[in-house]
């Protein structure tokens, strides 16, 4: 499995993200590999993210906000 | 924001969306595989290429294939390998260092597994105790690492066999007779094979054998399915079916 999390600069998620992402992984017994991605802005335009953090599980997105708008 | 799994609105997903969504991406994986696997070839078929096909790509000379099919031939009959002295013995190889070196490029070309610098298998024979022996008209026995190779060594070896193999699920002993080709007898009568398809990569005899069982009953492996999640999704197969794929892996392995 592949975990993706897409956060901004400024965001103070990191951590407790990475914390409930372990957590789960432990409580299902599943392998990852999980990427934290601090992106600017105009990338997570160019990557039509919606908010921060944004989640990608295996490609999909965990869910999708559909709002504009990642700080 | 996320929802949690109160409705409540939350900067991180909470670990039970989290695992909700896990659980859901990690069927969702195994049901696209289940699918290639229906639409396309039996995970044992791919097994049987994988086995065979490492055997083709090892691009081993005739006197190392020979030396191959010494150590199967010899595994058959005592049910150990032969030391690198026997083989080098065997093959006229010039030194001792000659057959550790030949015994490496197997072991690299995952046509016999090693521990301890020790042959420990080479498919389809185990070195180990497993699941499954198969015993020999002296009454000589001999380890096969799965389900498929125990019958495979009938079809391998051109010898009448039996077959003793432990249910994983209530321990019971089932014995298949194989004769001239075919099952001569089996009990108790519906044993089944399952192949878990969990394990995916590196070497065959300890990610997908240890994986690859007979059970006493379609019943007993349904039981077994349940309680083991894990490794629950895979394929089941008839008797006549693993001999079949026995016969397909293993029928010219050593011509």
């Amino acid at each position: 499995m592949k975990i993706d999390c897409y956060i901004s600069q400024g965001c103070s998620s990191e951590e407790a993200l990475k914390d409930n992402i372990a957590r789960a992984l432990e409580a299902e017994k599943i392998h990852a590999e999980v990427g934290i991605h601090r992106i600017s802005s105009e990338k997570a335009v160019k990557l039509k993210l919606s908010g921060s953090p944004s989640i990608f599980i295996d490609g999909r997105e965990l869910q999708p906000q559909g709002i504009a708008g990642f700080s | 924001m996320f929802k949690d799994e109160s409705g409540r609105l939350v900067n991180v997903p909470s670990v039970e969306t989290l695992k909700k969504a896990m659980r859901e991406s990690d069927c969702r994986a195994s049901d696209a595989f289940d699918k290639v696997q229906s639409s396309t070839k039996s995970l044992i078929d791919q097994i049987g290429e994988t086995v065979r096909g490492k055997l083709a790509e090892a691009k081993l000379s005739p006197s190392e294939d020979d030396a191959r099919k010494y150590i199967l031939t010899e595994f058959a009959k005592v049910g150990k390998p032969p030391s690198e002295e026997a083989i080098a013995s065997a093959m006229n190889l010039l030194s001792v260092e000659a057959a550790h070196r030949l015994v490496e490029k197997l072991h690299k070309a995952d046509i016999l597994t090693k521990e301890d610098d020790e042959i420990i298998s080479a498919y389809p024979f185990s070195a180990k105790a497993t699941r499954h022996k198969v015993i020999f008209k002296d009454s000589h026995k001999v380890y096969a690492l799965c389900a498929t190779d125990a019958l495979g060594i009938h079809f391998m070896l051109s010898e009448d066999i039996t077959v003793r193999s432990r249910c994983p699920e209530c321990e019971n002993e089932m014995k298949i007779e194989l004769r001239d080709g075919k099952v001569a007898s089996c009990v108790p009568e519906g044993v089944v094979e399952f192949v878990s398809s969990r394990e995916q990569c590196g070497c065959t005899a300890k990610t997908f054998c240890p994986y690859m069982n007979f059970f006493c009953s379609e019943a007993h492996l349904k039981q077994w399915r349940d309680k083991n999640p894990a490794y629950g999704k895979g394929e089941m197969y008839w008797l006549h079916h693993v001999l079949e794929h026995g016969k397909n892996i293993f029928g010219d392995f050593l011509k």
